[in-house]
């Protein structure tokens, strides 16, 4: 991928720098697809809706409208919740990692991949508030001065949890803010209308483009961003400790940490390509989200599956070492159990399509690239129900097994959730510079330098 | 002074209905008694009558012994195994039997001992049968007797004679009550005159299904150790190898709580499970929810086979909360709602429960039940039928096996104004005060005399998933096999 953006220019150098600003600044204050946006909100809200319509049932009526039982305490909202955090990573590890690893081609794609992250980790956030049984006590969980004195207890990995997501809420924000302002001064003066102006002129926070802002900007932004790196390792593998913890067999092993941050970052690389190839053919935007990016996203894709799968032999491998017999009864139940289709689902979804991106071509052709990426979302959810309701189902007692079914209700809290994250996100590309202008414009300008002489 | 709960509303009694019926206008019930006893007690009658409402019983009124010996009945005939007809038995269900308790919610949603069955009747066909007839658990067969049938839901019974089904009485009421009717089947229907408890009859294969709610889906051991057995030439299991624990020992002040269970004694009969959800409130949850795997029982008893299907070995193991000293479900909780308490008990405060489920998700018993709905019922006269000195648990917590430790309190608070200690067999959990086989003890394992120290030093002693290092509380005694197959010990 270093090679890609030293020696081969990966945006078209024939294009000017104001060009490239009023492309993209304008979006917001000359919306140039009302249609198609106004009916992509449209349908979101109505997810968004059903949302509201299944958190109210939920609230009513208690959690036992979902599928769970004992010993399957665990289902939907879990699975679901690591599947948002997962997908919010790779928001971060665009943004933040490849910023502090000078990979510019990350420019086109850093701002969205930021949003992306800030409304799945407010998807996955609200995921384990909700599926408490007795939802309005969540504070219970923040060492507020209770006049009982009580405090949370520290060693229960719940407790890790709240703090590592919402530490990971808040440095998300920050860094997602902090790299929009000189955008925001960019759409401000360029704006016509008053409303624009102050709308734009406030959230720029002043911004006059000096040298010393730049300075600042600079300092601040590479710090932000050397904090929200090892966030996206630490809140990750504190998740998987959520189940690493506990004593059930599929889950009790030290393989967790690494397994769940690769597979975040898996599902989260597919996301974004998916948003890139969406974004891009909606604003005609090819000439700054280029097929070179595609074809690095690709490859970025790849290479996270290749180590997700290697995970996934190393679980294998893991059960048949220990020769433990609970370990075993969990690996047969994963493979021929009743839930045998959430493995192989995981295993084809995730790993058999993502083999076509070896291919050149896949990679640079759109709509195959959308399609792996969707297999992929769509595989690692699969592995997550898979790792919570294979391990749940049947733990150590025989006769404690049990069965789990998901209810209308879990399936129409997860579509909501969907709602959840494209409402926020179809807002902020109506109202804000959907790819960062100014750091699209470095890269421009570098290579064209380069090219020049 | 008897507590005095009848008549719980303004209804007659028998021995009112009974004057009535013999012409007296409208008698006061005490009087009634009083009438009869007057002449028996004679002249010392405000006493004894004082004396008798003190006891709760007459002192010197019981039946006299009687001696019988068994006579060699008459059996009738066999039904012919190469005959396409079967032996149908008929037996009272064991939680509601001939149908007198159907309307007691309670032992509806008490699992059957042998099928963990709830709320329901099944048709109990034999292994042999079911594979004749293709049967799988719950699909509907109909079993008819000299031209009357009845429909009822297939359950294969390992172990049962080849040719034979059972029906089960209790069940099919159309009158009795909301719990007892339109559940299951009528046994009576086609019950013939002579004999009453077993005829020839047909069984065939009736089109349809229905779903059986069971609190225990699996019942084969699957080659695990968990009821372990022991025999005369190997009394003792192998010692334990208890993993380490980072987390240093409690440090019990005066009393430590723990249980041994007996699996040599016990008996499967239900009787402690019943005695935990009255003492402690476990409320009932309706067929669709047990269906669910949400059934509410605090102590439930495993059932497991082991071997071949037409002759399998069989064994019961009551499960209640198994008080870990390393509990996994304390360490899980992010709000301190489970806890350990000093004296060893892993106590759950249902005020502080917030519903993350965290526990029962880490407990490797799977003994804590989650209120997933508000199972609670406030009308008259259930109402009344709550132990006072528990919680009623309320939707969205957790809740489990205390050790019955309002009963623990309560010895405390007696043993504290008579300034003395708590003395061994003062506190019996309900399960144990219920067992009719002893097979529960429970005690002050600090106390080296108690019985329960005793035991937890038997060769039989093992602690169920022992190689977890949870280190329960609860304990398990080894069962004596009669050859010579058990655990190699040392």
């Amino acid at each position: 991928m270093s090679v890609a953006a030293e020696t081969h220019p990966i945006l078209p150098p024939q294009q000017s720098l104001g060009d490239v600003t009023d492309q993209i600044a304008l979006i917001p204050l000359r919306f140039p697809t009302r249609r198609r946006w106004l009916i992509a909100l449209a349908c979101s809200s109505l997810l968004l809706l059903l949302f509201v319509v299944s958190v109210t049932v939920l609230f009513t009526r208690g959690v036992g409208v979902w599928g769970l039982n004992i010993p399957i305490n665990w289902a939907f909202a879990i699975h679901n919740y690591v599947w948002w955090l997962g997908i919010g990573h790779a928001g971060t590890l665009i943004s933040a990692l490849l910023l502090l690893m000078g990979r510019e081609w990350r420019n086109s794609l850093n701002r969205f991949a930021e949003t992306m992250t800030l409304f799945a980790v407010v998807c996955a956030g609200i995921y384990p508030i909700i599926h408490l049984g007795r939802p309005w006590f969540v504070y219970w969980m923040f060492p507020y001065p209770a006049t009982m004195k009580v405090w949370p207890q520290f060693r229960s990995p719940l407790e890790w949890d709240i703090w590592a997501v919402l530490t990971y809420l808040t440095v998300s924000v920050v860094f997602w803010y902090i790299g929009l302002v000189p955008d925001l001064a960019a759409a401000r003066d360029r704006a016509r209308k008053r409303g624009w102006q102050v709308f734009f002129g406030i959230l720029c926070l002043g911004w006059r483009g000096s040298a010393v802002h730049w300075m600042r900007w600079r300092q601040t932004y590479l710090l932000i961003a050397a904090l929200a790196v090892p966030l996206v390792v630490s809140v990750h593998s504190e998740v998987s400790l959520l189940f690493a913890s506990g004593t059930i067999p599929g889950w009790h092993s030290t393989i967790f940490p690494p397994y769940f941050v690769l597979g975040a970052a898996f599902s989260g690389f597919a996301v974004v390509a998916m948003i890139a190839i969406a974004i891009r053919a909606l604003f005609q935007l090819e000439n700054l989200v280029t097929d070179d990016h595609l074809d690095v996203l690709g490859k970025v894709l790849l290479a996270c599956g290749l180590m997700t799968a290697y995970g996934y032999i190393f679980e294998i491998f893991d059960a048949l070492y220990s020769g433990d017999p609970h370990d075993l009864q969990t690996l047969t139940d994963r493979l021929a159990g009743v839930y045998w289709w959430s493995y192989w689902g995981a295993i084809v979804f995730n790993f058999l399509f993502l083999q076509l991106l070896w291919w050149r071509p896949a990679r640079r052709t759109p709509w195959v690239l959308f399609l792996i990426s969707l297999s992929v979302a769509i595989g690692m959810w699969l592995e997550r129900y898979m790792i919570l309701v294979t391990s749940l189902y049947r733990d150590f007692l025989v006769s404690s097994w049990g069965l789990y079914q998901a209810s209308f209700w879990d399936w129409s809290t997860y579509f909501g959730t969907l709602g959840l994250f494209l409402v926020p996100f179809l807002l902020v590309i109506r109202l804000f510079p959907v790819i960062s202008i100014f750091e699209t414009k470095e890269v421009l300008h570098e290579e064209q330098e380069r090219a020049n002489g | 002074m008897q507590p005095l709960v009848a008549p719980l509303y303004s209804t007659r009694s028998t021995a009112e209905i009974l004057a009535m019926l013999s012409g007296t206008g409208d008698p006061s019930g005490e009087e009634l008694v009083r009438a009869t006893w007057r002449d028996a007690f004679g002249d010392a009658f405000d006493a004894r009558w004082r004396q008798a409402l003190h006891d709760g019983f007459i002192a010197d009124t019981q039946v006299p012994t009687v001696s019988v010996t068994a006579g060699s009945p008459e059996l009738p005939p066999g039904t012919d195994s190469a005959n396409d007809n079967v032996e149908v038995v008929f037996q009272p269900d064991p939680c509601v039997w001939d149908g007198r308790f159907a309307n007691i919610a309670w032992l509806q949603e008490l699992p059957k001992p042998l099928t963990k069955i709830t709320w329901d009747c099944p048709v109990s066909v034999s292994p042999h049968l079911a594979d004749r007839l293709r049967l799988a658990n719950g699909d509907l067969v109909e079993v008819s007797i000299a031209g009357r049938s009845v429909v009822g839901p297939a359950w294969i019974m390992p172990g049962q004679a080849p040719n034979t089904v059972a029906l089960f009485f209790g069940y099919g009421r159309s009158a009795g009550g909301r719990i007892a009717c339109n559940l299951g089947y009528s046994a009576f229907a086609v019950r013939p005159v002579e004999p009453l408890a077993f005829a020839p009859g047909d069984i065939r294969r009736a089109s349809g299904t229905r779903a059986l709610a069971t609190t225990q889906s699996h019942h084969r051991m699957e080659g695990f150790d968990f009821v372990r057995e022991v025999s005369a030439e190997h009394p003792t299991l192998p010692p334990a190898k208890e993993p380490v624990s980072l987390y240093p020992d409690w440090r019990s002040p005066d009393y430590a709580w723990g249980m041994v269970i007996d699996l040599d004694r016990c008996i499967g009969c239900n009787a402690c499970v019943t005695a935990c959800n009255v003492e402690n409130n476990v409320l009932v949850v309706g067929k669709e929810q047990v269906a669910m795997g949400r059934d509410m029982l605090w102590l439930r008893i495993d059932r497991y086979y082991e071997g071949d299907i037409e002759n399998p070995r069989s064994f019961f193991q009551p499960v209640p909360c198994m008080h870990c000293e390393k509990a996994p479900c304390e360490m899980g909780c992010p709000v301190h709602a489970t806890v350990h308490s000093p004296e060893g008990v892993n106590q759950m405060v249902y005020n502080r429960c917030i519903g993350t489920r965290t526990c029962s998700s880490y407990c490797p018993y799977k003994v804590r039940r989650f209120n997933w709905f508000d199972y609670r019922r406030f009308d008259e006269p259930e109402k009344a039928a709550h132990n006072p000195d528990v919680t009623v648990r309320s939707r969205g917590v957790m809740e489990k096996c205390t050790y019955c430790i309002q009963r623990i309190e309560a010895a405390h608070a007696a043993a504290d104004k008579e300034g003395r200690r708590i003395k061994e067999g003062e506190v019996m959990t309900a399960c144990q005060q219920a067992c009719p086989a002893s097979a529960i003890t429970f005690g002050n394992i600090k106390d080296a005399e108690a019985a329960v120290t005793k035991l937890r030093r038997s060769g039989r002693n093992y602690a169920l998933l022992d190689h977890l290092g949870t280190r329960p509380r609860t304990t398990y005694l080894a069962r004596w096999r009669d050859d010579a197959k058990g655990e190699k010990g040392s």
